[in-house]
Order: structure tokens, then sequence, then C-alpha cells
């Protein structure tokens, strides 16, 4: 569902540096929790990221006064933060413990790769989504997609951003923004097969 | 039925971002194919359910938790790694480039550099003396003996030969096949004899002495026609004149350099002095005009109209200048070239005497009047530091005095039409701490008499003093008049 837009402030403007924090964490500090849950699938991580993203906002928010949209801002930095952690992690071979580690395959280097396919085999993960709730299988879902392919889907659907924004926020040209968003809906259906059939 | 679209290009139709030539041809063929119509309505549904996915709340806690981890990082900041590499590889990298440029340094520039600077020497391939240093000079003699040895045939393989001695026991070790060679003739290659033939240098030396080198330089220069270039006189304009075609030695450079900076300091320095004129106040100080090269003579009168004439050309120089006549301590007025209409006529004559009573004009025997200044500024450091007073009528020259001091207050407004500036400078001291100030400003005997006091205390620090003050616009011409 849409946010509500925060398009500036409205009212008198918040004179110290204090208040103005107030308001920017007010209008973006749901939002950006939101987003930071969705890519990452788990409170502790969405905490932890968007507790960066927020302080890294914070740092910046002299400069940022007025121009853009402090939540489509806040989403830059989020992802940005979420990129810098993804590549530590990476690096630190974080994800070669994890079963899943197959699955997140693409590089941040490439642009135009396709989203990699999980190599894991389809059956375990359907049958444990079967007895899920929808919200839970999405999340799950989502989580099978590498990164980059991840975070568009999320801007794109649930935060409604558009292409240019996300292209923006992610440093990718919006050809392969588009690309990303329609080669992962159509993975996204096919683990989700079992709740859309007979749609 | 055309053929299935691929799932991507479904995918895009289902948000509607098929590119716009495909949309027809697509919807023809879901109109009738129902798969790709079941297809299309599966992909709306997943970004439907992922648009539906709740709004999860801050978890409890969320913000205070911010709080204390920002003020946590505030205290203690993360270590964000400021170099993309450990300090490690940096240190080998820059150890290797540091090798690396010494192997380099020491292998191209010392031991190539020599063949490359010799390789555009001449070589006309006579036995002349190729290079100048001592080893090569012996080198080249061994190597011309030897050629005059081989050509002659008589010591064929005697080869590395530095004195007779040694000469005639490799001939004898030599002992070439078949060779009639007087072995006991006391004449071995290496003979004056031979050697003068070459017109190589005698004796039993192979070095050759000083003398014979600068002649066979000569001769080699002649050979190849090359003309030593005298310095032209000092009097031309091109600083580059003079300069031989060829490597300069350091020290030539040097010379040259030298010789070229000086001509151009004295060039610019006659430049500036003509622009500004400078004359002696007398008694005492030898005031300098601001940017002004040394105190000249005291123009003549004619000098004078011609100095007053050029200043105002070159424009804007003009307020500071002071002029005076032949004699004495009389000074006109700043030549501002906006000429207060009454004085100018009344331009008195030369040779006027300093200390005179009436300057003419009308204004001798108005009563004295006292200026009282609104501001002043002084320091004991940040002047000029050359004896010097100035009265500055224009907006220019007040913020170029401004920033000369280096006043750390603003340019202070002053309304030049009702007002002047006036500042004094003392010369500088190492040994004593010098303080200059104006004591007073009258307007009497139809000039404005500007009185200041220069102290000097025993302090041993450098002083180079000033004092500014802005007063209300005299008409008269001024003089700077020194007190106890």
């Amino acid at each position: 569902m849409p946010e509500p837009e925060v398009t500036g402030t409205s009212g008198p403007a918040p004179v110290s540096q204090k208040g103005a924090e107030e308001a920017f964490l007010k209008a973006a500090a749901g939002p950006v929790y939101n987003l930071a849950l969705r890519l990452t699938g788990n409170p502790a991580d969405a905490e932890d990221l968007a507790q960066d993203a927020l302080i890294r906002c914070l740092k910046a928010l002299p400069s940022f006064r007025g121009d853009a949209e402090p939540t489509s801002w806040a989403y830059r930095v989020t992802m940005n933060a979420w990129k810098n952690r993804v590549r530590g992690e990476k690096r630190r071979g974080f994800w070669k413990t994890l079963p899943l580690a197959a699955l997140f395959g693409a590089d941040e280097e490439d642009g135009d790769r396709p989203a990699a396919e999980p190599a894991a085999p389809d059956a375990p993960l359907d049958a444990g989504l079967e007895t899920l709730e929808a919200g839970e299988a999405v999340q799950k879902a989502l989580l099978t997609l590498d990164e980059e392919s991840r975070a568009v889907v999320v801007l794109r659907e649930m935060k409604d951003m558009s292409y240019e924004d996300i292209s923006a926020a992610l440093s990718l040209p919006v050809g392969t923004v588009k690309s990303r968003l329609f080669r992962a809906r159509a993975a996204l259906k096919e683990r989700l097969k079992r709740f859309v059939e007979g749609a | 039925m055309s053929a299935h679209p691929d799932k991507d290009l479904l995918a895009a139709h289902a948000s509607g971002d098929a590119p716009a030539e495909r949309r027809p041809g697509l919807e023809e063929h879901l109109a009738g194919c129902a798969a790709c119509r079941q297809e299309l309505a599966e992909l709306k549904a997943v970004s439907k359910m992922v648009k539906d996915l709740p709004q999860a709340e801050l978890p409890v806690g969320f913000l205070a938790r911010l709080e204390r981890r920002r003020r946590a990082e505030e205290e203690a900041p993360a270590a964000v790694p400021v170099l993309p590499w450990s300090p490690w590889r940096l240190a080998g990298f820059a150890a290797t480039g540091l090798l690396v440029g010494l192997v380099f340094f020491r292998e191209v520039r010392y031991r190539l550099a020599p063949e490359m600077l010799g390789a555009a020497a001449v070589d006309t391939g006579d036995t002349g003396i190729q290079s100048e240093r001592p080893a090569d000079l012996e080198a080249d003699q061994l190597a011309a003996a030897r050629q005059a040895a081989v050509s002659r045939g008589a010591w064929g393989a005697a080869a590395d030969q530095t004195a007779p001695a040694a000469a005639r026991a490799e001939a004898e070790s030599a002992a070439p096949a078949g060779e009639a060679a007087p072995l006991a003739a006391p004449a071995p290659a290496f003979s004056g004899a031979a050697l003068k033939k070459e017109g190589a240098p005698v004796g039993a030396s192979a070095f050759a002495t000083n003398e014979q080198i600068q002649a066979d330089l000569e001769r080699q220069k002649a050979k190849m026609g090359i003309r030593e270039v005298v310095p032209p006189s000092l009097g031309s304009s091109d600083p580059a004149a003079g300069l031989p075609d060829r490597p300069l030695t350091k020290d030539e450079a040097m010379g040259y350099m030298r010789q070229m900076t000086s001509r151009l300091a004295r060039l610019n320095a006659d430049a500036n002095a003509k622009k500004r004129p400078t004359v002696d106040l007398g008694k005492g100080a030898t005031p300098r005009i601001l940017g002004a090269a040394d105190a000249s003579a005291p123009l003549e009168e004619t000098e004078r109209k011609k100095a007053v004439l050029a200043a105002g050309a070159a424009g804007g120089a003009g307020s500071l200048a002071m002029v005076r006549g032949a004699k004495g301590a009389r000074v006109d007025e700043p030549a501002s070239f906006e000429p207060p209409p009454l004085r100018r006529a009344a331009a008195p004559a030369p040779g006027y005497a300093a200390g005179s009573a009436d300057l003419g004009g009308g204004q001798a025997s108005a009563p004295p009047k006292v200026l009282v200044p609104r501001g002043f500024w002084s320091a004991t450091t940040g002047g000029l530091g050359t004896d010097g007073g100035a009265v500055i009528t224009n907006a220019t020259d007040w913020e170029d005095l401004w920033r000369r001091v280096g006043r750390p207050e603003p340019l202070p407004a002053v309304d030049f039409a009702k007002e002047m500036a006036v500042a004094v400078f003392a010369a500088r001291r190492e040994d004593l701490q010098r303080s200059v100030e104006v004591v007073s400003l009258v307007e009497e005997s139809g000039r404005l008499k500007i009185r200041y006091r220069v102290k000097d205390e025993a302090a041993k620090a450098p002083s180079a003093p000033y004092h500014v003050l802005v007063a209300p616009k005299s008409e008269l011409p001024f003089e700077f008049v020194p007190t106890r």
C-alpha cells in the first residue's frame, strides 16, 4: 500500500537542529524500517540496517533541508547502507555459511546480468511455503531473489517509487531497473505459484 | 495464434510497462491464449501480494536505541577505513615503488645517460679526443695507440699496453707465429714516435696535458664548424640573447639566469620609477611613495610638472604622489587630479624656500584651523617599513592602504567628498620598538601641516609602525612636519 508521502515541511519550519531531526525521524523512521525489514527479512537485521541508515541521514540532515522528499532521500541512503553491508558480508564470506548461499550469486558490478536463479531445488522451499501465511511466504520468496532485484521489487511494488527514483537510489540505469523488476516478478510468480493459482 | 510472449514481457505487461510497439501483438495473442492470460493474472497477483505486505510497526524502543547508538558512535566513531587497503599493503606498494624508482634512477640516469649524451656528440672517426674524463682519455689514447699498432701490423696481438715494459713483455709472450718481429726492438707500439705521428701527446704517459687537450678541442671545433658565441652586451633587451645553441653546463646556466634576472629586475625598476617619482621631503625622513623604488634626486620644476603629468597618465597612483620643487620642503597638494580650481592657478614658482609663510591663493590670512580626526588606527608592526606619509583621497588607495597594513577590522567607510585619510609610517628598525603618531592636523598659513612624532623605545623587537586616521577633507597642500 502506498506510503503517506511527506512533501516537505508544513507549518512553521523547525528552527532548531533538534526540531528538524525529530521531524525527520517522525517522517522517515517507519518507512525506512519497513524497507529494511523487507530487504533483510528479519527484524534484527532490519533494525540494524535501519538504524545505520537513519544515523547517516541525521548526520547529513543539515545539508539536506528542503530539497527533495525526505523519504525518497532516506530510501536512497538505506540502499547505500545495505549495499555496503552486503558487500562487506560477501567479502567476509558470511554468505558461505548460510544454506541459501548458492542463491546470492549476482555481483553488484554486473549491471545487466540476469538475476541469479536459485540453485537449490525447489521442492524443500515450496514444501515450507505451504504452511506459511501469504505474507511470510512472500517475504521468504523475496529473500530468494538477489539483492538488487529484491530492492527493485520492494521499492517499486511496496514503496511505489518511480523508475527514475529507483535508478537513482540504486545507481542502476533505468533499463536495468525495469528488466530486473520483470524478471524478478516472473521468478516470484514461480515461487508463489501455490498462492496465485486460480487467481 | 502468434508465439507465446516470454515471461519477462508478460511481467512487464502486468504493470503496463511493455514497450508500446509490442502491445498490439500482445493484446492480440492474449485474446486468443488462455494460458498466457492465466500467466498474466498470476503475475498481477504476485505484484499485489508484494504490495499488500503489511506495514510493520517500528519496534518498541527503536528510537531510544537509535539515540543511544548515535551517541555511542559520536563518542567513538566507527573504524571507517580511510584507505582502501590495509596499511601493510600500502607500505608494500610504496616500498616496491621506491625500489623501482631507485633502480631506474641508478641504471638509466647514471649508466645509460652518458651513452645518451655521448651519442649526441659528433664522432668524426679520427683519433681525436672524444670526452674529457681522465679515464676516458686514457682509454681513448689506448684505443688510438692500439689502432695504430694494428694498422701497422707490428704487434698484432698486443692490445692492452700501458707502459713500454709491459708491452714488451706481452709481445714476448704473445709471440705471433711466423712473425719475424724484432722482439728486442726498443720501440714498442706505444713509442713516442708512433704517437707523435698520429698527433697524439708525446711522452711515456698516456695522458694528455691540458694545453694539448685544448689544442685538440680547438682543432675539432674548427673541423666541425662550431663557433663560440660570446654573450652580447647588456644593452640588448632580449633576455635570451647570447645563449649558445647547445646544452649548458650548470655554471653557465646559473650565470645566464643571474644575468637575465638582474636585467629584468632593472627593467622593472626603471618602469616603476617612471610611474611613481619619489622625492625627498627633507628634514630627516625620506618618505617614499607606496610601491615606488628608491627615493630619487629632487626634481626640478620642469621635472616636477612632467612627473605630475606622468603620474596622472598612469592613473590612480597620483593621489599618493608627493612632489616638491627644487629647494626646501614645500609640498604641492596631492596630485589627485581633480584640480581644486583656486590653488592650481596659484602654483608657486620654483625655488620657493622652505618654511615661508605664504603660499598664495589667498589663504594666508586665515587663522589656523585644527582638523579633528574621527577615527584612527595604529600599530607598531604592519606598516610599510619605510619612512613616509600619505594623504589618501580616493577609495581605491584607501582600500589598498588598508590591505597593506593588514588591519583585521573591515574597511571603514570614508566619504571622500568630505573626508580624507592621513597615514604616516616610520622606517623599520630591528633593535628598537618604534611607534609613530600624528600629533595634529592644522591648517595654517595656507597649508595643511601634519605634525607627526616618532618614538623609539629600547626594546628588542622589530617594528614597522604606522598611524592612520580619517579627518575632514582639506584642500590645502599638505606638509609632514616632524615634531618632538
